[in-house]
Parts: structure tokens; C-alpha cells; sequence
């Protein structure tokens, strides 16, 4: 053996560390060789000087004492009872005595290791995460498919009081739901909808759909009418109690909150009916109020209402219905808005093809007169 | 000193026996009386093996005060989770173990609330924490302040390694299962530690030879 290969081991030499074969070598060596006889017996003194260090410590009865009462009094803190150092074992320190020996019998990891598997379990959740979101998000396209599953096949209720309603009611609106039933005690179920959350609902779903909103509520019709009659009281607290929110049950909603606080009134499926129907005599007589006069080269004396001519034979027809169903459901004042706007749509009908301006004029004073554009605009 | 040591057992206190039975029982023996419930052998279990911790401790922190509430949490700690221990004959490992963590969640919620203090900046004296009495007036002062004040100067690991070889005179193995470090590492740290030490007590190698 060489010194290059005895001298690195000489400390573990030194401490009885190696093997005998080993040990022997470098014995052999050490014996013939003054350099690392010198590390050896320099390894020796410095044993020897640190043999001297004398710490002038005492291990007390009180000691134990203190160790005794720890454990009778289950404090697992000594330095509390002692208060000389009381921030020197924090809680995560007990936290990891704690786990220290289920990660003792673990694998020591290296830094790198230990880094690649994190990044691995982040990217796993990650992906997991992105996952279960788009599993839950529905997306246009199911929203779209969903709609359409609903309006071939709706679901006929078994009674008033299980029929579902056409809207989607998320939990928050069943929670706020639970409260306005304790509220209330209508009788039956009632969903409330935030106006807020009645117009985010409306971008998913722009187009109204007649057979969604009025599907169900046709079904029980009857039921509802009945609950109206049977419970005027509940519907007028449901009125005058609820400002804020819209609510809703199979037909019967109560609209307000915002801008529409001032005019909270009753609405069932029909009435929705009833207020597009509104909505469209409301466009087509302002579109008459505006109707364009003659141009140059046309006759002065004729005025081009050709497409209010048609509209109105339609919404005419649509009319005559309406105010018959609105009878029938003694819903007074559609039945009376719908009998004031009639005569007028049937005046704008029955027009020749190029009025005369005295014809158009004379309806449009009618209109003013009457303040017909006003009450459309209350009722909607 | 052997009454020293006697009296710190308390045996002046009428218990003849328990001296000899500190020294008697085995490792694995004590421990399974421990798990049956008999206090007085985990008195004996802290009678054998609380020297060799508070010196390791003292080792560590360099403070006697603290070393002692140390070694009180060490014992304690021992004693709640005595379940854990899986070989009883390891039982002097697994307290140098609990002692290790102990003294390394001081130093670093000391590290924490003063910052780095290291061994150039504080002067020996100031390390060295001992109060004067008649045993130590025989014995060198100022070399134990400065072996005292080159440990504080080591690094933690280098200072656990070293203090477990030299002064506790552990293997390879049991300072590895007590550090959890690898065989490599403690080389490599002892080696260093045993060089800077060197460097620092140089002056007085001479006198013992």
C-alpha cells in the first residue's frame, strides 16, 4: 500500500471503520511509513485534546422532576414549565417528531428526485382538475342538445306540486329557495331566480323558447288557476313581499327587482304570450306613428304603409286569441289592453294599399288620443 | 465524582438498588417494562443514558440552561412515543435521535429569531457557558473554550457528526441512522469538521505531545 491510498483512510482507520483486510494493510503500512505514522498519531492527539473537554455539566434531580411532571401532566412542553426558552420547540417541530418515524421508514429521496416526483403530482392534479371542469361545464353545444331534448320530450307532471320548471335552478337558488318557502308558505315549490342570474341564464339561451317556458305550465294550467283562485292572499304576498327576486313556479312568477320594482305584477305562461304579443303591436304601431311620408315622385296624398298592413293582420288574428284566453284566466287588465288595441290593428288591417294621409292620420290621432303607446309601455 | 454522580440519581434518597439496575437491565428489558407501565424504569433508562445526551446537546447548542430543557423535551418525547421504537436494542441510537431533532429545532428557531452568530464574530468567552466552581478551576479553561468555541463555529452537520464521533464515540452506522445521513456524507463532514477543528486548536496540539 502506497500513502496515496493509506492517507485518505486514515481517519477511518483511525475510528475502526474498515475491514480487517483493510485494517491490516494499512496497519503494515503505518508501521514502515513516517508520513502517515505522523496522521495517525496526529489523529491520536486530537482524540486525546478532545478527551480533556470538560463541559461542567450536572444532570439534577430536579431534572427528572421536571421530566416526571411533564409526563403526569401530559405537557409534552417542557420549555413551557421551565418559560426560560419557550420558543424552542415549536409546533411544527412536535409535527415532525411526530411523522419522523413514518418518514424514517421511507426512502431518502434526492433534492432532484423529490422536485420530479412534485411536478409530476402537480401536472397529475392539474390534469385532473381541468378534467373535472370540463366534464362539468356544459358546454353550448350540450346546452343547445340539452334544450332540445327538453322541448320534444317534456316531462308531465304528476301534480302541481312536482311539476319541474323550465328554467335551470342552480343550488344557490335552491338554498335562497328553501328561505323564501319559510317565508312564504305558498303550498308548493317555489324557484327563486335572481334577476342577476336570470339575465346571465339569458345569454345561454337568447332566443326565447315558447315551448320551454310554456310547455309545462300548459299542462297544468288548471292547477294554477285554481291555486290563484284558492290562494289570492299567498300570490299578493308573493306581490308585495318579494321585491328583489323573481320567482317562479311551473306558470306563476312574480316579477321584480331593479327597474322593475315599481310594476311587480302576476305572469303565467299565457301572459308571457300575452306580453311578446304586446311587445310586437307595440313595434308595429310605433312603426305606423313613423311611418315614412310620401317622396318626391310618389303621390302626396298616399302614404306606403304596405308592411304595417301585414303585421297587423297578423298580430290581428293573434289578438282575437289571446283576449279570448285572457277570459278565460280573468286576467282583467290583458283582456282589456288587448280589447283597447284591436280596434286598431283592425283600422291598420283594413287600410287600402296606399291610404290616403287623412286615413293614416286619423289613426294615428286615435292612437294618441287613447295614449295607447303609454299603456303598451305599462304593460310590458 | 463517582458521588456526583450517585447523588444526580438521587440514590441518597433511599432507593438501594436502582444504580446497579440501571446498569444491569437491558435495553430491550427496560423498554418493555416501560411499555407495562412501570415508571421507575424509564427512571432508569433517563439514569443511564441523560449524561451522554445533555453533553451531546450542550455539544449542539452551546448553552447549559438550554441544554437541560432540551434534554428534559428529549425524554419526554421519548417517553410519548416509546411505541415508535421498533428495535429496543437500539434504544441509545433512537434517544440521540430524538436529541438530534430536538437540538436542531432549537437552533434553527434561534437561527430564526437572532440570526447567524458564528465563531469569528462572538469571542470564546462569550461561548463558553460556565459558571466558575471548585471542578473547574482544575481544569483548562481556556481550551475548553476554545474546543467550545470551534464547535460553534462548525456547520450543523459537520458539528452533529463530529460530536457524535469524538465525543460520544458512535460508529459510522449509528450516526448515520441518527442523522439520517448517508455513510458518504458523514465522511465527508467528519473529515472537514476534524480539519477545521484542527486549524482551530492547532496551538495546543503541541502540549499534549
Amino acid at each position: 500500500m502506497k500513502c496515496d491510498e493509506c492517507l485518505p483512510l486514515i481517519e477511518e482507520f483511525f475510528d475502526g471503520e474498515l475491514d480487517e483486510q483493510t485494517s491490516e494493510h494499512i496497519s503494515t503500512h503505518v508501521s514502515v511509513c513516517a508520513d502517515c505514522a505522523a496522521a495517525f498519531d496526529a489523529l491520536g492527539c486530537e482524540q486525546q485534546l478532545y478527551t480533556q473537554y470538560h463541559r461542567e455539566l450536572e444532570v439534577t434531580p430536579a431534572l427528572w422532576q421536571a421530566i416526571q411532571t411533564s409526563i403526569e401532566e401530559g405537557n409534552d412542553d417542557p420549555a413551557a414549565s421551565s418559560n426560560a426558552h419557550a420558543s424552542v420547540v415549536p409546533f411544527t417541530a412536535k409535527l415532525r417528531e411526530r411523522f419522523g418515524a413514518l418518514f424514517d421508514v421511507l426512502p431518502r429521496l434526492s433534492p432532484a428526485l423529490a422536485t420530479a416526483l412534485a411536478l409530476v403530482a402537480v401536472s397529475l392534479a392539474a390534469a385532473l382538475i381541468w378534467r373535472h371542469n370540463s366534464a362539468v361545464t356544459p358546454t353550448q353545444n350540450d346546452i343547445a342538445q340539452q334544450t332540445a331534448t327538453e322541448n320534444s320530450a317534456a316531462p308531465a307532471p304528476s301534480s302541481p306540486t312536482t311539476a319541474t320548471p323550465a328554467n335551470v335552478v342552480s343550488p344557490e337558488d335552491v338554498a335562497t329557495n328553501k328561505a323564501i318557502e319559510d317565508k312564504t308558505d305558498f303550498g308548493f315549490r317555489i324557484n327563486v331566480v335572481k334577476v342577476g342570474d336570470e339575465r346571465r341564464r339569458s345569454g345561454e339561451r337568447k332566443q326565447p323558447n315558447p315551448a320551454a317556458d310554456t310547455g309545462v305550465a300548459h299542462e297544468d294550467t288548471a292547477a294554477r288557476a285554481a291555486y290563484r283562485d284558492d290562494h289570492p292572499a299567498a300570490v299578493d304576498f308573493a306581490l308585495t313581499s318579494l321585491p328583489d327576486t323573481r320567482v317562479r313556479r311551473e306558470g306563476i312568477s312574480v316579477v321584480g327587482g331593479d327597474d322593475e320594482l315599481a310594476h311587480t305584477r302576476l305572469l303565467d305562461a299565457d301572459e308571457v304570450e300575452v306580453v311578446r304579443h304586446i311587445q310586437k303591436t307595440q313595434l308595429l304601431l310605433r312603426s305606423f306613428r313613423n311611418a315614412r311620408p310620401p317622396e318626391e315622385g310618389d303621390d302626396a296624398s298616399r302614404s306606403d304603409v304596405a308592411y304595417e298592413k301585414r303585421l297587423s293582420r297578423e298580430l290581428l288574428n293573434e289578438n282575437v286569441l289571446l283576449r279570448s284566453d285572457g277570459g278565460k284566466s280573468r286576467n282583467l287588465p290583458a283582456r282589456q289592453l288587448l280589447s283597447t288595441i284591436e280596434p286598431l290593428l283592425l283600422d291598420i288591417a283594413n287600410l287600402e294599399d296606399n291610404p290616403s294621409k287623412e286615413d293614416v292620420r286619423s289613426i294615428k290621432e286615435r292612437m294618441r288620443k287613447m295614449e295607447i303607446m303609454a299603456a303598451l309601455e305599462v304593460y310590458d | 465524582m463517582k458521588q456526583l454522580a450517585i447523588n444526580a440519581m438521587g440514590l441518597e434518597t433511599g432507593r438501594p438498588g436502582a444504580y446497579t439496575g440501571a446498569l444491569m437491565n437491558s435495553p430491550e428489558e427496560l423498554v418493555e417494562r416501560v411499555r407495562r407501565g412501570e415508571g421507575e424504569a424509564f427512571r432508569l433508562i433517563f439514569e443511564r443514558y441523560s449524561r451522554p445526551i445533555i453533553s451531546f446537546i450542550y455539544d449542539m447548542v452551546g448553552e447549559r440552561a438550554l441544554a437541560e430543557d432540551l434534554t428534559q423535551e428529549t425524554f419526554v418525547r421519548a417517553f410519548k412515543s416509546l411505541s415508535t421504537l421498533r428495535d429496543e436494542a437500539r434504544l441509545s441510537t433512537w434517544l440521540f435521535g430524538i436529541a438530534k431533532n430536538v437540538a436542531r429545532e432549537s437552533l434553527r428557531s434561534r437561527f430564526r429569531q437572532e440570526g447567524h452568530v458564528g465563531i469569528d464574530e462572538t469571542p470564546a468567552a462569550q461561548v463558553c457557558d460556565r459558571a466558575p466552581s471548585p471542578a473547574s478551576q482544575l481544569l483548562d479553561k481556556e481550551l475548553n473554550g476554545v474546543i467550545q468555541s470551534a464547535l460553534g463555529a462548525l456547520d450543523e452537520d459537520k458539528r452533529l457528526v463530529f460530536t457524535l464521533k469524538i465525543f460520544q464515540q458512535r460508529s459510522y452506522e449509528e450516526i448515520a441512522e441518527i442523522t439520517g445521513f448517508s455513510i458518504g456524507k458523514l465522511k465527508t463532514d467528519l473529515h472537514r469538521a476534524r480539519a477545521e477543528m484542527r486549524r482551530r486548536i492547532g496551538p495546543y496540539l503541541g502540549s499534549v505531545q
